[in-house]
């Protein structure tokens, strides 16, 4: 028959096509082993799959060997997938192919990432000056080994309360700076639009904005009379948080969907949000590109800080254990370090802009030599396979000159280091186990769950507020004390380091 | 072929080395890249970092049965599991007819052209990524200008926040399921059409049965084998109730009729911290699997049809 | 084909009844094509999803397909992967499929078991990939078609299929001295060109589509299937709208890119797909059952 005939050939070119690949690709393996090398798993979300063009990717290769002295190999792969730490932490429990350079959440690596204390003391200076004593001990473990450099560190949060502006000024009123002005700021908003609402990004978003208006310490833990580390939902005065929003609720103050799946995008385009409290990037980047498009034309503003009763009514994030780390089977890790180590010289910004975007001249350039702070984007190729050192230290040095990415950078320069804009949990530096604390108190999932799905359900009235006591009662039936133990045992175990 | 029992191994080895030869790449297949990772299951009963590779794997302490307690221990265990059997339930009653329905409606249409332009237009939505259909459904259904809710309104009805409603949000997954499924669905059961003898239709005419009394007394009892095979490895698949959907399309409100297994070990947390417990989750789902699939296989042979073996 | 010259009320319903499905699923298709040709200005104003734009642009399709090397070379390492993958997954599945539908062959008991306990007890992830890492084939084409090779579900409805032929052929063809792989060949496969056609429509479109497996076990951006480059592609537009910052390069709504990566997908298969319904037909019967 012709058909399998033909299929036969196309199997067979096949065959060959495969097999002439893979011999070709093995004949180019003669590079000189003089060179140390050090392997990088992308830190940056320009990193593609498909990776820099390979021309492009040596020139930037070779710039780095000449001004580092260590050859830097990327691995292209999609940053942003989802899957993107799926394939990192198969690769690295294969062990069959080399990483070297690898970011994630330090505790879970502990079992494959390389203490660093010595190798940042011999190698590393530029490393330690860059961080803040608590950012380090954030990433250190509790035997006093520096498991990874942090990437974020202490800082502040993300999560801001967002008024329209044109609403405001039709409505004749200043921006709000205290809790007691949202809810008459709303009801004027609502003169003038009776449709404006009230937006929030997820429930721990809007939470860890707003709570610190109810209760002392916020969206964190705190430290009750017994010494003993209890949840928020707990805290003195997160009922009443609970009641008044449910209150607000009924009231039709919030976008009625706000808590169940729907489309941001959608719900900012109808122009009727008044207020948005939630993660910032809606606001700065998506909604920003709503009103370069044209369809909205309505600004938002956000103040520096809102106080509460008790002071800022945000909370600050708890410290990060986001860091990048060294793989224990890396077999120069001085080089790593060292290659590391001149991308964090607060001195020569340049050098974390080449690692990032390329050749200084070729692929970018200072906007003002004199001040390295703003830099124009030349080349749009070079996809940042090299640069090893993301993270908030280095990412305050700079700034591309766009007007999108410029809002968003100075954002973080002007609000996510300092911590003074909202409470800070008296334990943000203690860097628990999340392991541990899953293997000794398995119903922290459950108590996750119990506590999200509830206060939502109290908040849209499925379920009334007199049942509160049954709830506090339901929290205990499923193992709330097992998780304060746990805390409580880890915090005092880890606080003093 | 003669009888078996009659038979040594060896001789029957030798006998039937031809038809060996032939399963040999399948069971080289299964034997390599099936049977070996089987191997990492005994993850299950350990508590070990995926990094630490094979030796890890087979050097780590044991831990018992320490994750599947505190997966039947959780205070959830029976609201996911009741949610995770009554989803794959109701589709498997409401939805497991319907690629078969469809099947025989295309079979009856005489048009070659129609029958092709329907039979291709189906199985397009098999082709949308969960993202746009859950996007899809949200825009339907939302309160703010979606289409159900405008007809409703037109109706003079209040409008419903249907995700957020514990009563419809499992039908409205039941029915993306459906949507997304019937027409290739519907393509293995055409395949099984095509295998009828005509002549059986045209003596059931000649004995005055009507088009519809052929569809049920003909065409269903000739693809019996198929319908029963696949009713058969549904059943077996009772713990899976699809993840992807629920995930883009619940939230607090539904977590009590819509929070499955699959989400709730998603929830917490996979790679690296609970390695450990999804593998032994993902074992209690194998061994239900298991039991299920014989048990059905016995109702079918007990019931005369062919089985699973 | 039975002959008809009226055309009854059960006609006209069964007509109904598929055109409703039909526009079931044509309308979400018109709705996914419309919003892929939404421009930026336009997605900033309407909704979520447009039926008919106001005017057609195709910057999704230019920032998917606009590299036209890199697309390129992906579309020819998928059109690879169809054709031997597929290839192969027959060749393996026919093959057992067959054995263990015999009847009365000893051992088929045991391999059917064998299959079965794949079908339900898996390694997972992990250990799956620390084998095709350690047989040293990451990174390789192979990667993408061996730890898939089988499908056990789709083997069993092959085997059902070959089952449902009556044995009196197979047992002729005995009698006259053929062997196990010619009866196969030159018998049973000529009978079965439907269920043959499907299953191998079913692996070539899981091939066309998949995109984990290639994403993990590939590491080399000229070998990646066309899925992985253009969900690459995807996810870029994806995070201008989230939580990222990426450089400057403006694209076009996220939204429309996802759904210009629908019709993509689906064009080709809306296209090869009358090549195999071609045979869909009744298998057929070579020489008789006697003599």
């Amino acid at each position: 028959m012709t058909n399998r005939r033909v299929l036969a050939i196309l199997i067979a070119l096949g065959l060959v096509f495969t097999a002439t690949a893979s011999w070709a690709k093995g004949s180019t393996e003669t590079a000189v082993k003089t060179v140390p090398e050090v392997y990088i798993w992308p830190q940056v979300g320009t990193v593609t799959a498909q990776g820099t063009p390979k021309a492009k990717l040596e020139a930037i290769q070779k710039h780095l060997i000449e001004k580092t002295g260590i050859k830097p190999i990327g691995m292209p792969t999609d940053y942003y997938s989802t899957e993107n730490q799926t394939k990192l932490n198969l690769i690295l429990a294969s062990r069959q192919q080399r990483i070297d350079v690898f970011s994630g959440n330090w505790p879970e690596y502990v079992d494959v990432a390389l203490p660093l204390n010595d190798l940042l003391t011999k190698y590393g200076p530029n490393i330690l000056k860059a961080f803040s004593k608590e950012a380090m001990l954030a990433c250190t473990d509790k035997d006093g080994k520096i498991i990874g450099i942090p990437r974020l560190g202490v800082m502040g949060h993300t999560q801001f309360t967002w008024f329209q502006e044109d609403l405001l000024k039709k409505a004749g009123i200043a921006i709000p700076t205290t809790w007691a002005e949202i809810e008459p700021a709303l009801l004027a908003m609502r003169k003038v639009n009776p449709n404006a609402m009230i937006l929030t990004s997820s429930t721990n978003d809007f939470m860890r904005c707003w709570l610190g208006a109810f209760t002392k310490t916020g969206f964190a833990n705190w430290l009750d009379a017994n010494g003993k580390v209890q949840l928020f939902v707990t805290a003195d005065g997160f009922k009443t948080f609970v009641a008044t929003m449910a209150d607000w609720y009924r009231k039709g103050y919030f976008f009625k969907e706000t808590f169940i799946k729907h489309d941001d995008t959608e719900v900012l385009k109808s122009g009727n949000v008044g207020i948005f409290a939630g993660w910032y990037s809606r606001i700065t980047i998506l909604y920003s590109r709503l009103l370069a498009a044209g369809g909205v034309t309505a600004k938002y503003v956000m103040p520096d800080r809102i106080l509460g009763p008790n002071g800022p009514i945000a909370t600050d994030n708890v410290s990060n254990t986001n860091a990048i780390m060294i793989s224990k089977n890396c077999p120069d890790p001085a080089a790593a370090v060292k290659f590391l180590n001149w991308q964090y010289d607060t001195d020569h910004p340049e050098n974390v802009v080449t690692a990032n975007y390329g050749v200084e001249g070729t692929d970018w350039a200072w906007v003002n030599p004199k001040e390295k702070y703003l830099f124009n984007q030349l080349t749009k190729d070079y996809q940042g396979e090299f640069m090893a050192s993301a993270g908030l230290a280095t990412d305050v040095l700079l700034a591309p000159n766009t007007p999108e990415l410029l809002s968003h950078y100075t954002t973080i320069r002007k609000y996510a280091l300092n911590l003074s804009n909202g409470i800070l949990p008296f334990d943000a530096t203690v860097a628990y186990d999340g392991k541990e604390l899953k293997n000794r108190a398995p119903a922290v999932d459950d108590i996750n769950r119990m506590v999200s799905e509830q206060v939502v359900q109290f908040i849209m009235g499925a379920r009334p507020m007199g049942d509160w006591d049954a709830f506090l009662g339901e929290l205990k039936k499923a193992g709330y004390d097992s998780v304060v133990e746990e805390n409580t045992r880890q915090y005092n175990l880890l606080k003093k380091k | 072929m003669t009888a078996v029992k009659s038979m040594g191994f060896f001789h029957a080895l030798k006998k039937y080395r031809a038809y060996y030869l032939l399963a040999l790449p399948g069971l080289l297949y299964l034997l390599i890249f099936r049977y070996v990772p089987m191997a990492g299951l005994v993850i299950a009963f350990k508590d070990i970092s995926p990094f630490s590779g094979i030796q890890g794997i087979l050097t780590q302490p044991f831990v018992g049965f320490r994750w599947f307690q505190k997966f039947f221990h959780s205070y959830y265990f029976w609201n996911i599991l009741g949610n995770t059997i009554g989803i794959r339930l109701q589709w498997i009653l409401f939805g497991f007819p319907v690629p078969i329905i469809l099947a025989l409606s295309l079979n009856e249409v005489m048009s070659g052209g129609y029958k092709r332009v329907i039979q291709t237009v189906s199985y397009i939505p098999y082709f949308f990524s969960s993202v746009v259909v859950a996007g899809l459904v949200m825009t339907i259904l939302t309160t703010e200008g979606g289409l159900v809710n405008n007809i409703l309104r037109l109706l003079g009805r209040e409008p419903v926040m249907f995700l957020a409603s514990p009563k419809y949000f499992r039908s409205i997954l039941v029915v993306t399921y459906i949507w997304q499924g019937a027409g290739w669905g519907s393509i293995v059961y055409l395949a099984a059409i095509t295998g009828i003898d005509p002549q059986l239709y045209e003596s059931a005419g000649l004995d005055g049965a009507g088009r519809f009394q052929k569809a049920v007394h003909i065409t269903v009892p000739c693809i019996a084998s198929i319908i029963v095979l696949l009713l058969i490895l549904n059943i077996g698949n009772l713990l899976e109730a699809g993840f992807e959907i629920i995930f883009l399309l619940y939230s607090e409100p539904v977590y009590k009729v819509a929070d499955v297994i699959d989400t709730y070990v998603y929830r917490s947390g996979l790679i690296g911290m609970q390695y450990s417990f999804a593998t032994a989750v993902g074992l209690f789902k194998s061994i239900v699997a298991m039991i299920l699939l014989i048990l059905a296989d016995f109702t079918a042979k007990r019931l005369d049809q062919p089985g699973l073996f | 084909m039975r002959k008809r010259n009226r055309i009854t009320a059960f006609d006209v319903l069964n007509w109904l009844f598929l055109a409703l499905v039909a526009l079931a699923c044509i309308i979400p298709f018109i709705t996914v094509i419309g919003t892929s040709l939404v421009s930026q200005e336009e997605w900033s104003r309407r909704s979520a999803f447009v039926l008919f734009p106001e005017k057609i642009d195709f910057s999704a399709y230019r920032v998917l397909l606009g590299n036209s090397q890199i697309v390129f070379r992906g579309l020819l390492n998928s059109v690879e992967r169809v054709l031997i993958g597929t290839a192969c997954n027959l060749l393996v599945t026919i093959t057992y499929a067959y054995v263990i539908s015999r009847k009365r062959l000893p051992g088929r008991i045991f391999l059917t078991y064998v299959l079965f306990f794949t079908m339900i007890f898996n390694g997972g992830l992990i250990p799956t990939y620390i084998l095709v890492d350690s047989l040293r084939l990451t990174n390789s084409f192979w990667a993408l078609v061996l730890p898939t090779l089988l499908n056990p579900w789709w083997l069993l409805i092959m085997r059902n299929f070959f089952a449902a032929i009556p044995e009196e052929f197979e047992e002729a063809a005995v009698i006259d001295g053929a062997k196990p792989t010619m009866i196969l060949v030159q018998l049973i496969l000529p009978m079965s060109l439907a269920s043959v056609a499907t299953i191998g429509l079913f692996y070539a479109v899981h091939h066309w589509n998949e995109w984990f497996a290639a994403f993990i076990y590939i590491n080399d951006g000229q070998k990646l299937p066309l899925q992985v480059i253009l969900r690459s592609i995807l996810i870029q537009g994806l995070m201008t709208e989230s939580d990222a910052v990426v450089d400057i390069r403006t694209m076009p709504p996220s939204q429309s890119i996802k759904n210009a990566l629908i019709v993509i997908t689906t064009l080709p298969i809306l296209m090869v797909y009358p090549f195999v319904q071609r045979y869909f037909v009744k298998g057929v019967m070579v020489g008789g059952i006697k003599g």
